[in-house]
């Protein structure tokens, strides 16, 4: 038995890579992605443009702008005197906010009388906006309290824990691994079956000697291995590249990546077994990883979604590599911490295997 | 400032580059595969009527996403459309077309459907989904990465859809947008063209 699945082995690796562009894209494309996407990927906004219409000829409203354009955050692009331009450059997307100031903004400050600042804001992209505006926040609060000695009633000190300068790059890199190791697994994976079917050679290989049990176990292992060769190789860029560090055990996370890696190809496979053409095969594939991507918890918390959306993410395997993968890098947890994220998984694999199994007898 | 009205156009704009360039990716290769493109070669069908036929069919298909799309994210998720409804139709049919080309002139030059379709998820989704200012601010990226995103026609698309949903027909953002994806749909639908015309001499 084993001598009869070594064979198939070589055969889909040779399949896989005998040509010379088949080796290249599953090699070279997720290492360039890992790169462009670790730079791209974050939430941390600097160079934000801004507008400064400023009606006010005194002393405080100049204070306050030097401490804008001292800020990396902002970047004063324009200089509006009148109304009528507000519009215009936030439409546009010159800007992403305007700063304005009436004309008794220094005189009622002197007087020790509220001071309103108006902040326009473009709310196209929500996130962004919100995020700008938290920002604002501080540096209006810090010039109150410096330069008018009003102290805030209540200060929060505050620490981070686990990613200490709360940079997002620590936070997104680690979810690319699990995102690159999904694509890869599952393309290799969602084709494969359906590549034999349609050409025909799925049945010759069901008329030799070797049993489905055998045809599932070559089908799986050539994904595995380089799914595992690829997420090894992804975060020895992470680590050594982008400099996120690693705290927790690596025994941990290759547990981890096993069971995610098998409930992927156990879904590719059942995709694939289901699918009749390549096209389908393919189709089908993508129809699993949007959705398995955006209700991930990749970019947007699963905490944030709607209660029904959050029951569905529980079939998601991505779900729960993106905890663990997260987890440890950037904190070392024991494993009964992460137990909870662990069997799932492994449900989901065994639950897909057995299917893609069951399928064997589908000859259309 | 809900996230839903910012998110749902650019899931819009993921949605349609799955049937523009995803399916597409495989339908010339396909044809070579199996040896019909002999086939058909040997009919009276000239290659730039194979391509129209091909284009034409996806386009519609793409067309009904679209509308499916725009109706569940009107209707479902209350997404307020504040441009005009054939403005936009007009830039879906642009992105589409772009989308088209893109999976057509992948089919063509590998040949070999599993190239292509390996080809069109690395090329198609995961930028769409990570370099278009869809999730991740364009303005913030590294000077070389705002660059890159440039090649990538989701990042005109997103742009499009967020403003003439969400702001109106503001012609500052739109036309350069529209312009940009139209000059994309001709390149990768001329450049295809041109390659298998190449082939069939």
């Amino acid at each position: 038995m084993w001598q009869r699945i070594w064979h198939l082995l070589v055969k889909e690796f040779l399949t896989l890579f005998k040509d010379a562009r088949s080796r290249f894209v599953i090699v070279a494309p997720p290492l360039v992605q890992l790169l462009v996407f670790g730079y791209a990927a974050t939430f941390d906004i600097d160079r934000v443009p801004y507008a400064v219409y400023n009606e006010d000829q005194g002393r405080w409203s100049r204070e306050l702008l030097a401490r804008l354009r001292g800020s990396p955050v902002f970047e004063e692009a324009a200089r509006l005197d009148h109304d009528a331009q507000i519009a215009p450059v936030l439409d546009r997307r010159q800007v992403l906010f305007v700063i304005h100031f009436g004309p008794r903004f220094s005189e009622r400050l002197a007087r020790g009388r509220q001071a309103p600042v108006q902040v326009i804001l473009d709310g196209r992209n929500s996130n962004t906006a919100l995020i700008v505006l938290g920002y604002l926040r501080t540096v209006l609060a810090d010039f109150t309290a410096e330069h008018l000695h009003i102290a805030p009633p209540g200060r929060p000190v505050t620490r981070a824990w686990f990613n200490e300068n709360l940079q997002s790059r620590w936070f997104i890199v680690p979810g690319i691994v699990a995102l690159l190791t999904l694509v890869v697994t599952m393309v290799t994976t969602a084709l494969t079956v359906a590549r034999e079917r349609e050409q025909g050679t799925f049945d010759q290989l069901l008329v030799t000697p070797i049993r489905p049990v055998e045809i599932l176990a070559g089908k799986m292992i050539p994904p595995f291995v380089i799914g595992l060769a690829e997420g090894s190789l992804i975060l020895a860029v992470a680590v050594h590249w982008f400099g996120v560090p690693f705290r927790g055990s690596l025994a941990l996370l290759y547990a981890g990546m096993s069971l995610y890696l098998l409930a992927a190809i156990g879904i590719g496979l059942m995709i694939s077994s289901l699918s009749v053409t390549q096209q389908q095969g393919l189709m089908g594939a993508f129809l699993f990883i949007v959705p398995a991507v955006i209700l991930s918890g990749f970019a947007t918390p699963i905490e944030n979604m709607p209660e029904a959306v959050q029951q569905f993410t529980y079939l998601n395997p991505m779900r729960y590599f993106l905890v663990i993968v997260r987890t440890t890098f950037l904190a070392d947890p024991p494993f009964a911490l992460l137990w909870p994220q662990f069997w799932p998984m492994a449900i989901i694999a065994a639950v897909t295997l057995a299917a893609a199994w069951l399928f064997r007898h589908r000859l259309y | 400032m809900e996230s839903r009205n910012f998110l749902v156009p650019g899931l819009i704009a993921v949605i349609m580059t799955l049937i523009g360039a995803l399916l597409t990716a495989m339908v010339i290769a396909r044809e070579w595969e199996r040896g019909t493109m002999e086939a058909l070669m040997s009919t009276p069908v000239t290659m730039g009527e194979i391509l129209l036929g091909k284009i034409v069919t996806y386009f519609l298909l793409g067309t009904g996403g679209l509308l499916l799309s725009v109706t569940m994210a009107l209707w479902l998720f209350d997404v307020p459309l504040r441009g005009s409804f054939w403005l936009l139709w007009l830039g879906a049919s642009l992105f589409l077309l772009t989308a088209l080309g893109m999976g057509l002139l992948i089919s063509t030059v590998t040949r070999n459907q599993f190239v292509a379709g390996q080809i069109a998820i690395i090329v198609t989704f995961l930028p769409a989904f990570i370099l278009s200012g869809f999730i991740f601010e364009i303005g913030s990226m590294p000077t070389a990465i705002q660059w890159l995103t440039h090649l990538v026609p989701a990042r005109y698309f997103v742009t499009f859809l967020q403003t003439v949903f969400l702001a109106g027909d503001i012609g500052a953002v739109i036309w350069p947008n529209l312009a940009a994806l139209a000059v994309m749909a001709v390149l990768f639908l001329g450049r295809t063209w041109q390659i298998s015309r190449k082939r069939l001499e």
